[in-house]
C-alpha cells in the first residue's frame, strides 16, 4: 500500500487523486481533459462539454465539496455510494430532493455539510427550502440577490434622509400599522436614551440588517434557489452589510456640533432666533450636505434649506464654521 | 414689499458698528423687544409697530467691493413697511442677492443699486449713519450704511 506520507511521487496526487503539477511555479491539478488551478478555483481552458447555465471556466459547479469531476469534462456526484455523471436538471432535482430530505433531518449528505461549513447562517436556508427553484441558475440569482441588497439599502438610506428630516412624521409613516406599533415605537425611542429620533431610527435600523440571517437577505433578495450559490451567497451577505455600514458610516459623519458658539452679533440677538438654542436643528441642516465654503468667514460654510419654524414653512440659511462650531449666520425666511 | 418714508425728523439713536472678525454690522443698544424681521441679504432689520428701528447682521465686505458712489441727500424720519406681517417671523426684502459697494473715503457702505437715484426717489435716515432709498412705488431701492469704522483690511482706492 502506498502512502503519500513516505512516497514522495505519491504526495503529487492530491484533489480528487489527481497529479498536482508544480513544475515551473504552476501549481495546477493535471486532469485528464484539462487543467485546474486551485489558487482561483477555475479551469484553465474552456469546457470540452458545454453547460450553458455554468461559465465553461467555472469548477465543480462552484461547490467543490459536494462535486467532482476528475476529468475536467463534467461534475459527477457520489450518489448513494456510486459516482454517477448528471445532467443539470438531474443535478438540480438531486438538490432538491437533498433538501427535502435535510429538512427532515434523515439524510446526512455532503450538501448540508457545504453549508455548514461556509456559514452557519446559511443552515437556516434549509428550513426554507421549499423555495427551491430548479430553473434558476446561480447568475440570476447573483443578480436578483445584487438588486436585493441595493434595493434594501437604499430604501434604508432613503428612509434615513427623511428620518433626519422629519423624524417624528416619518417615524409614523414607516411604522405604517395600529396606532400601537406607532406608540410602541415612540416609546422606544423616549426611553433609548437617543435625543434625535432620526438617528435613533437609524440605528435601530442598522442593527436590524447586521442581525439578518442569509435566509433574511435570501427573501429580501426574491431570490429563490440558494443551493448552487451557497458561496456566493454568504459573500453577497457581507457584501451588503459592508455597503450598509459604509452609507450608515458616511451618514453619521455629520461634524460634531456638541458645545457650539456663537459670534457676538449673533450672540446679541438670540431673542428673535429661538432655534439657534436647538442643537436637533442645527444637526438637521448641517446633515443636509457639505454647505458652500462661505468668500468671507474664515472656515465658514453656508447651508440653506427648507424647514418649518412654528408653524411655518420657509427656508432655514445656517452659516457655520464646523470647525471652530461658531455660527456666524443662522436666519429662518418664512415664505 | 412696500415702504414709505415719514420724514419727522425722527431718528432711531443707536451706535452701528463693523466687526470685522465676525464679518458682520452690529447695532447697540440692543432693541430684544420687537414684532418681526425683514431681511436684506443677510442683513436684519427689526421692525416694531411697522417702523425699521435696528438692524444687524452677516455682511462679508472685500477688496472689490471698493467704489466711489455716494449717497444721495437724505433727511432724518421713520422707514416704515407697508405690509400686514404676522409677528414672530423673518421675511426677505429681496428675491436675489443684492450688490455691496464700499466708499473708503467715506466710510459708506451700499447694499443695492447705488446709482439708480431719480428725482422721484426719497432717501431717509432711519437709524444714525443708515439710510435708505426707495422709489415712488415704495421699493426699496438701496440701503447705505456707515460703521464707526471699515475694516482695516480694505486697500486704499488710488485712482
Amino acid at each position: 500500500m502506498v502512502s503519500a506520507s513516505a512516497n514522495s511521487v505519491a504526495q503529487r496526487f492530491r484533489y480528487n487523486g489527481i497529479e498536482l503539477e508544480e513544475s515551473l511555479g504552476i501549481d495546477w491539478y493535471k486532469m485528464d481533459m484539462r487543467q485546474y488551478d486551485p489558487a482561483i478555483a477555475r479551469w484553465t481552458s474552456i469546457d470540452p462539454v458545454v453547460h450553458h447555465e455554468y461559465s465553461t471556466y467555472s469548477a465543480f459547479d462552484s461547490n467543490p465539496v459536494f462535486w467532482a469531476d476528475p476529468s475536467g469534462a463534467d461534475s459527477q456526484v457520489h450518489w448513494e455510494g456510486n459516482l454517477e455523471t448528471t445532467t443539470y436538471e438531474e443535478r438540480m432535482k438531486s438538490k432538491k430532493e437533498n433538501v427535502g430530505k435535510a429538512k427532515s433531518g434523515n439524510n446526512p449528505n455532503p450538501y448540508k455539510a457545504y453549508f455548514a461549513q461556509e456559514s452557519k447562517k446559511v443552515s437556516a436556508i434549509l428550513n426554507d427550502m421549499a423555495l427551491v427553484d430548479a430553473a434558476t441558475t446561480a447568475l440570476e440569482a447573483k443578480d436578483s440577490f445584487d438588486a436585493g441588497i441595493m434595493s434594501f439599502v437604499e430604501d434604508t438610506y432613503t428612509l434615513a434622509e427623511s428620518w433626519l428630516q422629519n423624524p417624528l412624521g416619518t417615524l409614523a409613516t414607516i411604522v405604517s400599522g395600529t396606532v400601537d406599533e406607532i406608540e410602541s415605537t415612540t416609546n422606544d425611542f423616549i426611553s433609548s436614551g437617543y435625543s434625535d429620533p432620526g438617528l435613533f431610527m437609524l440605528d435601530r435600523s442598522y442593527t436590524a440588517m447586521s442581525n439578518m440571517t442569509l435566509n433574511d437577505w435570501a427573501y429580501a433578495a426574491g431570490y429563490s434557489a440558494p443551493g448552487a450559490a451557497s458561496g456566493i451567497f454568504g459573500g453577497y451577505v457581507m457584501s451588503g452589510v459592508r455597503v450598509s455600514s459604509l452609507i450608515y458610516t458616511s451618514w453619521n459623519r455629520i461634524p460634531d456640533i456638541s458645545g457650539y458658539t456663537t459670534t457676538r452679533t449673533v450672540a446679541n440677538n438670540l431673542a428673535s432666533r429661538p432655534f439657534i438654542n436647538s442643537p436637533h436643528t442645527i444637526r438637521n441642516i448641517i446633515s443636509t450636505g457639505r454647505g458652500v465654503p462661505d468668500e468671507f468667514f474664515k472656515g465658514g460654510r453656508n447651508w440653506v434649506t427648507p424647514g418649518t419654524f412654528n408653524g411655518s414653512e420657509g427656508i432655514f440659511e445656517l452659516g457655520m464654521n464646523t470647525s471652530t462650531k461658531v455660527i456666524y449666520h443662522f436666519m429662518f425666511r418664512s415664505n | 414689499m412696500k415702504f414709505k418714508i415719514d420724514h419727522n425728523n425722527r431718528i432711531e439713536d443707536r451706535t452701528l458698528e463693523y466687526l470685522p472678525n465676525e464679518c458682520s454690522f452690529n447695532m447697540f443698544p440692543i432693541v430684544e423687544n420687537i414684532d418681526f424681521e425683514l431681511i436684506l441679504n443677510k442683513i436684519s432689520l427689526s421692525v416694531r409697530n411697522n417702523r425699521i428701528i435696528q438692524l444687524w447682521g452677516f455682511c462679508g465686505l472685500g477688496d472689490r467691493m471698493i467704489s466711489n458712489y455716494t449717497t444721495p441727500k437724505y433727511e432724518k424720519g421713520d422707514l416704515i413697511i407697508e405690509e400686514t406681517l404676522e409677528n414672530g417671523f423673518a421675511y426677505s426684502i429681496n428675491d436675489n442677492e443684492l450688490p455691496v459697494f464700499i466708499n473708503i473715503n467715506t466710510g459708506w457702505v451700499c447694499i443695492g443699486n447705488p446709482i439708480d437715484n431719480p428725482e422721484e426717489n426719497t432717501a431717509v435716515e432711519f437709524i444714525k449713519n443708515c439710510v435708505a432709498i426707495i422709489n415712488s412705488k415704495g421699493k426699496l431701492i438701496s440701503l447705505w450704511l456707515k460703521p464707526e469704522r471699515l475694516p482695516k483690511m480694505l486697500k486704499v482706492n488710488i485712482r
